[in-house]
């Protein structure tokens, strides 16, 4: 494979919500012909995978995702003129509609993506869940689109029964146990995340995840299922087991034939006690625990790769019973790394010797 | 182990227990059984452990096909009353099917 040069994004790595951009990276790293170059881009100068010397060649701040505005894509081509990056795999689910929407600037630029369009990610918005779930073949949780806290203090008389799960319209979930904790929930929320809330029957069961990268024709490439064996407080996976789980499969495969999904996937569902199966939400994105997907054989983000630059991507059963655990630990960096971060907004690494 | 019990007509057995038995054959073969007794299945991602006579039985009925005469093979290998093994067996199956949620 030539020599390419790939700009990640999402190097966020907090322990309790780890963002995907460091495990594409290790993937990309692993990958049996990659000796391409790594640009990391992230939002943060204290994201650990801005210091980690294994992932990447350059790392770079950018300004937060709003790709209409002038200021992020001024930095984006002040970066690729550097650079040179001729593929980018954004990572967080708050970039794709601004990518989206400008794939003309960033073609122009000479910059490869491979991400769902915006009627796509219309279409998987968490406030269209249940036109999701039909194309699916899936039940879904019931879901209230809320811009109002007072819907907590009447939900109940509209037979809404706690538990229920506030959730971002981007990120962030919260199980709540009343209309105080609700109402608490909603409003921390949408002070970080904005409007609409959305609020969802919680669903008691075990949680079933899907991985795959769809290639815009209706066709998933190199699926890999897992179940999570142990979350964070924040519910994200912290272990997990691969599977192949038939259910969950089919209606994936049904919601990238209707969807013509293009681009890398997540599909969250929840098996109850008596074994139906519900919606959860599609992630455009690969998930943070992406690193799987070498686990069990496979190499979906070089996947993506290979469908952004032209080449035959292979297909690979995902191998079962694999199991991954999550660790926290320590990297050290000098003060002047992270003063080239905050002063420059950007800096590289030797990796001749790595 | 190793008593042999006459042969039992399989209609002195509970009907409920020739119907636990109706495993689908795909269902059992996913499962991966390891020697000691841990049980993985790759479709749900659940794990349990069998004690040593779970394990045989959870081997014979992987057999294919599961044997006509599979009660009474049991009853010849094990020291067991023909009662006593037609709890014990009710008991596991039950507790396998919930594991298999089928």
């Amino acid at each position: 494979m030539p020599q390419h040069t790939v700009a990640v994004t999402g190097l966020n790595a907090r322990p309790d919500n780890p963002g995907p951009g460091l495990a594409v990276v290790r993937c990309l790293r692993e990958a049996a012909g990659f000796n391409g170059r790594i640009i990391g881009l992230s939002y943060d100068a204290l994201d650990p995978g801005m210091y980690l010397e294994n992932y990447c060649d350059a790392v770079y701040l950018l300004p937060y995702p709003s790709i209409s505005s002038m200021e992020y894509l001024e930095r984006l081509r002040e970066i690729h003129a550097r650079e040179q990056f001729s593929y980018l795999i954004p990572c967080l689910d708050v970039e794709l509609p601004g990518f989206s929407r400008a794939q003309g600037i960033l073609k122009e630029l000479g910059i490869h993506t491979f991400i769902p369009t915006n009627e796509q990610l219309r279409m998987r918005n968490k406030d269209n869940l249940e036109q999701l779930g039909k194309l699916a073949g899936m039940q879904t949780p019931r879901t209230a689109v809320v811009t109002r806290w007072e819907f907590f203090q009447q939900c109940e008389k509209k037979h809404w029964r706690f538990p229920l799960v506030v959730k971002g319209i981007f990120y962030d979930a919260k199980i709540v146990d009343n209309p105080r904790e609700a109402e608490e929930a909603f409003h921390a929320i949408a002070a970080q995340w904005g409007f609409p809330v959305i609020v969802q029957e919680l669903i008691k069961g075990q949680e079933y995840n899907l991985t795959a990268v769809g290639d815009g024709r209706g066709h998933l490439y190199n699926p890999v299922m897992m179940k999570k064996l142990a979350t964070t407080d924040k519910g994200k996976a912290w272990a997990g087991v691969s599977i192949e789980d038939e259910t969950l499969l089919t209606a994936s495969n049904k919601l990238a034939a209707e969807l013509k999904w293009r681009g890398p996937l997540e599909v969250e569902v929840m098996r109850d006690t008596e074994g139906n199966y519900f919606l959860i939400e599609i992630n455009p994105r690969f998930p943070a625990w992406i690193y799987l997907s070498v686990g069990t054989g496979g190499n979906l983000p070089m996947n993506l790769l290979q469908l952004m630059s032209d080449t035959a991507v292979a297909t690979v059963a995902a191998q079962t019973g694999k199991l991954y655990i999550r660790y926290a630990t320590e990297t050290i960096a000098s003060i002047s790394q992270f003063e080239s971060l905050v002063v420059d907004g950007g800096m590289a690494f030797d990796r001749r010797n790595i | 182990m190793t008593q042999t019990n006459p042969p039992v007509e399989p209609a002195a057995f509970d009907p409920k227990l020739h119907e636990l038995l109706q495993l689908p054959h795909k269902t059992l073969q996913r499962l991966a059984v390891s020697a000691n007794g841990f049980v993985f299945d790759p479709a749900t991602g659940q794990s349990y452990m069998c004690n040593e006579t779970g394990l045989d039985i959870l081997q014979r009925m992987q057999a294919a096909p599961m044997p006509e005469d599979f009660i009474n093979n049991l009853l010849h290998d094990y020291a067991v009353s023909p009662r006593n093994l037609e709890r014990d067996l009710l008991e596991f199956l039950g507790s396998l099917r919930e594991h298999l949620g089928v």
